[in-house]
This record gives structure tokens, C-alpha cells and sequence, in this order.
């Protein structure tokens, strides 16, 4: 061992695990050398610093007083120059001033800064400082402070960045009156839910960023039909999300510039009504997901007809979504993903006939009493690629219709289902589905003697083949009892 | 009737070990020695129409004859391995359980055999053999206790107790 020299020996650690490698330091005086000052850790681009953190109780992360301080120092200061991306994972750990002055004097190279999810104990204005000029995307989303006049102090910090793409300020607890001097590289923005904010300074920060393809504000913080108007000339746009707009007054159909979008996202939007959902519908041409959520004004949905590139298609809380509405989409859309929830004249038919000319991936239809077994039927004749189904709280749905999905004719691939909120499903649809999943599972019959070769070098190149996965039904408030857990729990996990 | 087929025989190249031993190893096998491949690219030697007898051996000051012939064994087993991308190498996640089973059993050697070759590997700048040999010593190390390494590569502790100590005790957060 002694022969090999610090360049080798490096290439040697850089195959284990980051702990591994600290452990080794101990072992003598050349392997403690090469470990600190050698590039040991330079595959460590990305750091989530929630990964070494064992103990995963979040109350236990909670108390400042324990040894997080110095296992994160201890890994920024080794792999800390090398870090282009690092988050502390939103697992809502409690963040001293300690660790943030480590990563400002050692991750110099950072690009992405994921401060999400955090509760910062720690003024973050000196580490903003020094990575602003670089940094390209940093999250605040949710982020708490201890200190109110440490959050206060990011106010200014928006001013400091010039080549930002992305920034989320999901409910910022401090003034984002300053995002209008953030620079024109911006792509991407949330700013849901922030509080503080002058309908002036939106006005100005849309017309000065009109580069962005991404803009989420669910709640809008402020909104009017000044607003609504300079939204409409952002064309780069790809992903508009609003929500909680109750001013009925403001006309939305002006959106229907924007003939790029892919995504639309309106949540508890007052403004919108059939009126303005028709020319949103008739011009967005390229939108492939689309999701109205509790648009109470919306007193008719027949506009979807004129959809025709949709994938992805949510509908929640309406009376007024009738099965014609779904069958003329269907006719002209191939769904992948579709969320049906609350609404109370969709019916068998619709959903029977949508999924007869979609192969989905996704199925989400829950709180619709009008549906019955017809559609597990259909769904289990039809469907080759879904991967997850919920039909919660469809009480028109009896255990005869779940155990209907046993025929699925790729169960292995459906990895969660949910049932909950039914007391007409009982045990007989989980042994069903249990079934289905021991035969799917078996083995495939023997290769021949001459197959063996072949055989073998296949077995080579899976090195390791892919774990199975397990099948998750929530069962929450059904009639599936405790006692069926033990009987299929090696290939159903349940929740109850 | 038949075309007389040209029979052009595969161009060879000279390697000479530090105990001055020579090789005739083919141009297509040592191509996947980054350094030898850029010193015959650098002389021009692929222009040259000599004969092998006529030809200049590259010395290879830093590697025995027992190791060479290793690395030349390994590299002909690997000539046809697709050329690899190292930007794409640096992207995927680290293992060491994928070196494939020809490999395993060619570095079942005594650790002073496979040190050498990481050192000649090295040397040659032969990326795929030392990539793998790496990845074979880092298996050894892999789930041992310091002390159970320090026995298996006999390496000696020449830290005082207080220096062990120190860094054990500014380490503790990495001791689950």
C-alpha cells in the first residue's frame, strides 16, 4: 500500500461512500494527507446535507442544541468547494448561524442554493453576498425565520443577483416588493402566497422579465386587470399557475395571447367564467396540461372540446362537468393523467368512454358518487400503463368492481392505489388483487439447454436487477380489515 | 474468378519494460493506453512504413516486465469496449459492484501484483483497468474498521495516541 501514491489513492476513496472516506483519515498520517488535502471529495457536486443526518424524527432536528452543527461542518469543509448544488433536503431542519457561515466561506462555487423547508436561526445576507453574482437558481420556499428582522434583511438581497434563472419566495415572510430589480435571466418565478406586495410593483416586474416560461402565484398575492393584462404579454410563458382570485370583474381571456403555454393552473379563480374560458380554450393550442380547480363561475365546460394536444387533465369541485364535456376531449386528446374529483354529473359513461381511448398512467377520480363498477371494469379491459388509481370516497364502487383490477393486464407496473373512504370494499379486493400480483410475479418457464449462453450474458449486463417495488392501497375507512395485512404483506403494503 | 486479396497484416508496436524486456503488442490494442497512444501519434509512427524489426520500442521506465505483460493481457481483452465518455463516466453514480466478471477474476492477484498494476495503469493512463482496480481495492476496504485495515494492507498506525485521538474525536459525527 505504501507504493501508491496520493493521486491513486484518491481515485481509490472516490469509490465509497462520503462517511467511509472520513472514517479512513484515522488510519495513518499518509491517508489523513491525501484525504484533507487531495480531491477526495470532488465528485460531490450536489449535496443534499438532509442524506447524512440518521436520525430522520423531525422534532428531534428541531432542537438546536444537538450534533447537526458539526456533521454538516464537518462535510462542507471537505466537499465544499466542489459544490455546485446544495439543499438541506425541506426536512424542515433548524439551521444556526454556524452552518450558514461554513457554507459561505466554503462552498464558493455554489450555483443552486436550496434554503426550502428550513428553519433558519442565521442572518443569510453574507452568504447571499458572496454567491449572488453567480448563483443561478435559489428556493425560500416556505423557509421560517426565527428572527423577523433576519428575514427582513432579504428584502435588499433581491437586488444583488445578475444571472438568476429560477427563485421561489412561496410564502416569503418579508417585502418581495424588490423582485422588480432582479436580473432579466429570470425563467422561472413563484411567488405564491408572499405577503407585501404592491399591484405597481407586479405590473413592473412582469414587463420587465419578459423572458419568463414560468410563473406560479397560488395564492396570487395581488392581482388586477392591470396585471392580468401585462401577464398576457409575457410569450415566452410555458407555466402560468394562479390562484385564490375572487375580483369577478377581471376579464382572463386577454391569457389567451399566450399561445405557448403548455401548463395552466387556476385554482379558486372567480374571474374565470365560461365566457373567458372559450377563448383561453380555442387559442391555447399547445397546452398539454391543464388543471381548473373549484372555478366556481365556470358555468360550462363544453369549451374543452377545442383542446387537442392535452395529456394531463385535472377537474375538481363542479357540478357543471357533464360526461359529454369529457367524451368530446377524449375523442380528441390521448390523456395520460386524469383528476376527476367532486364532481357529481360525471358519471360511468364518461369516464368509461375516456378511458377506451387513452392509455393512462394516472387516474385520479375521487369524491364522484355517480360512478360505479362499470368503470373498474372498463379500466382493468383497457389499461396496459397505469402506474396509480384512486378512487377515493366513490362510494357507487363496491369490492366487486376493485377486485375487477386483478385483470389489469400489467398489474406489476401499478405501484399505489386508493380505495379509502368506502365502507363497500372489504377484504375480498385486496386477496383479488393479491392474487393477481402472486401469478404476475411468478417466473418466467425455463430457457432451453441453448438459451443458456445467451442467458448468462444477459445475466452479466443486469447487474443488479431492479428492485420490486410493492403495491400501496390505502385503506383508510373501507371495510378491509387489520387481519388480511399479515396475508398480503409480501407484495401489498397497507395504510390503513 | 478471385481478386487477389492484400493480406496487410496488423501494424505492431515495441514496448520495453524497465527490466528491458520487449513486447510486440498490436497498434489497436495499445491504442487504449492514453499515453502511449499520444507518444506514437506524437513520432509519427503510424506514418512510417518500417518493419517491426526496424522499429523504435517505447520505453516504459515505470513498469516491470510481469506487469506489462499483465496490461497487455487486459488490453487485448478489452479492445472492443466502446470508447468511453467522461462526462458521462462523471454523471453516474459511483458503484463498485459492476466490474465485470472477467475483470474480477484477472485482479484475484496478491495486493503487491495489483498495486503495481494501478501504478502501471496509472502510468499508461489506461482509464477502464484502473477505474477497476480501484474499484477492487475500495471493496477491500469497504465495511473494515480501521484498525482491520490497517492488518489487512499492513499499513502502520504512525499516529501518536493524542493525534488519533484528536481526529476520532473531531470525526465522531461520521461514526453512526
Amino acid at each position: 500500500m505504501s507504493d501508491l501514491n496520493p493521486d491513486v489513492l484518491a481515485r481509490i476513496f472516490l469509490n465509497l461512500q462520503f462517511t467511509e472516506r472520513v472514517r479512513l483519515e484515522t488510519v495513518c498520517q499518509l491517508w489523513h494527507l491525501v484525504l484533507q488535502s487531495h480531491s477526495c471529495f470532488s465528485d460531490m457536486r450536489k449535496l443534499n446535507l438532509a442524506d447524512f443526518l440518521y436520525n430522520t424524527t423531525a422534532d428531534y432536528y428541531q432542537q438546536e442544541s444537538i450534533s447537526l452543527t458539526p456533521t454538516i461542518m464537518g462535510v462542507v469543509e471537505r466537499c465544499g468547494s466542489y459544490v455546485h448544488s446544495l439543499s438541506f433536503g425541506n426536512r424542515w431542519l433548524r439551521v444556526s448561524q454556524n452552518i450558514i457561515d461554513s457554507i459561505a466561506i466554503n462552498c464558493s462555487q455554489l450555483l443552486e442554493l436550496d434554503l426550502g423547508g428550513v428553519i433558519l436561526n442565521a442572518d443569510i445576507s453574507n452568504l447571499l453576498q458572496q454567491v449572488s453574482p453567480q448563483l443561478r437558481v435559489l428556493s425560500l420556499e416556505e423557509t421560517s425565520w426565527v428572527h423577523t428582522n433576519h428575514a427582513d434583511r432579504m428584502a435588499d438581497m433581491l437586488c444583488g443577483f445578475t444571472r438568476l434563472e429560477s427563485i421561489n419566495l412561496r410564502s416569503a415572510m418579508f417585502s418581495i416588493e424588490n423582485i422588480v430589480h432582479l436580473p432579466v435571466t429570470l425563467r422561472r418565478i413563484d411567488i405564491s402566497h408572499a405577503h407585501r406586495f404592491s399591484s405597481d410593483a407586479m405590473v413592473s416586474f412582469l414587463h420587465d422579465h419578459p423572458r419568463l416560461d414560468s410563473l406560479t402565484a397560488t395564492p396570487c398575492p395581488v392581482m388586477n386587470q392591470d396585471i392580468m393584462d401585462a401577464l398576457s404579454h409575457l410569450d415566452r410563458l410555458l407555466n402560468l399557475e394562479l390562484g385564490f382570485i375572487d375580483d369577478r370583474s377581471i376579464d382572463m381571456s386577454c391569457l389567451s395571447r399566450l399561445t405557448g403555454l403548455r401548463s395552466l393552473t387556476l385554482q379558486t379563480v372567480s374571474s374565470l367564467n365560461e365566457t373567458s374560458l372559450l377563448p383561453l380554450l380555442s387559442s391555447l393550442t399547445s397546452l398539454s396540461t391543464l388543471s381548473l380547480r373549484r372555478c366556481d363561475r365556470v358555468f360550462d365546460y363544453s369549451s374543452l372540446a377545442f383542446c387537442e394536444k392535452i395529456t394531463s387533465l385535472t377537474i375538481t369541485d363542479t357540478m357543471q362537468l357533464s360526461d359529454d364535456d369529457l367524451i368530446l376531449l377524449s375523442a380528441r386528446c390521448s390523456l395520460r393523467s386524469l383528476h376527476i374529483s367532486n364532481c357529481i354529473n360525471v358519471t360511468s359513461q364518461g369516464l368509461c368512454y375516456a378511458l377506451s381511448h387513452s392509455q393512462f398512467h394516472n387516474l385520479v377520480i375521487t369524491h364522484c358518487p355517480s360512478i360505479s363498477d362499470d368503470v373498474m371494469q372498463t379500466l382493468a379491459q383497457t389499461q396496459d400503463t397505469i402506474g396509480s388509481i384512486s378512487i377515493e370516497r366513490c362510494t357507487g364502487i363496491t369490492t366487486k368492481g376493485v377486485s375487477l383490477l386483478a385483470w389489469l393486464r400489467n398489474i406489476r407496473i401499478l405501484r399505489s392505489l386508493d380505495i379509502s373512504k368506502n365502507r363497500q370494499i372489504d377484504d375480498t379486493a385486496v386477496i383479488s388483487l393479491h392474487n393477481a400480483l402472486t401469478l404476475a410475479r411468478r417466473p418466467l418457464p425455463c430457457f432451453s439447454a441453448s438459451d443458456t449462453d445467451c442467458h448468462k450474458k444477459r445475466r452479466q449486463r443486469e447487474i443488479s436487477p431492479p428492485k420490486e417495488q410493492s403495491l400501496t392501497i390505502c385503506v383508510a375507512q373501507t371495510s378491509v380489515s387489520q387481519s388480511i395485512d399479515n396475508q398480503v404483506r409480501d407484495l401489498i403494503q397497507l395504510v390503513y | 474468378f478471385l481478386f487477389p486479396i492484400k493480406m496487410t497484416s496488423p501494424r505492431m508496436i515495441k514496448l520495453t519494460s524497465n527490466d528491458d524486456k520487449t513486447f510486440e503488442v498490436e497498434r489497436d490494442v495499445i491504442k487504449q493506453s492514453v499515453t502511449v497512444n499520444t507518444l506514437i501519434t506524437d513520432l509519427n509512427m503510424d506514418d512510417e512504413d518500417v518493419s517491426v524489426e526496424n522499429q523504435m520500442a517505447i520505453p516504459l521506465p515505470n513498469v516491470d516486465a510481469a506487469t506489462l505483460e499483465m496490461v497487455i493481457t487486459w488490453c487485448k481483452q478489452h479492445r472492443e469496449d466502446p470508447p468511453r465518455n467522461e462526462e458521462e463516466e462523471e454523471k453516474k453514480e459511483k458503484r463498485t459492484d459492476d466490474i465485470p466478471e472477467w475483470d474480477k477474476t484477472f485482479l484475484d492477484v496478491e495486493q503487491s501484483v495489483l498495486f503495481a498494476l494501478i501504478l502501471a495503469a496509472n502510468y499508461m493512463d489506461i482509464k477502464g483497468l484502473l477505474d477497476n482496480c480501484c474499484k477492487t481495492v475500495a471493496n477491500m476496504i469497504k465495511g473494515k474498521t480501521p484498525d482491520e485495515i490497517r492488518k489487512h494492507f499492513n499499513i502502520k498506525n504512525d499516529f501518536t495516541p493524542e493525534e488519533e485521538e484528536q481526529i476520532r474525536k473531531e470525526n465522531a459525527w461520521c461514526e453512526d
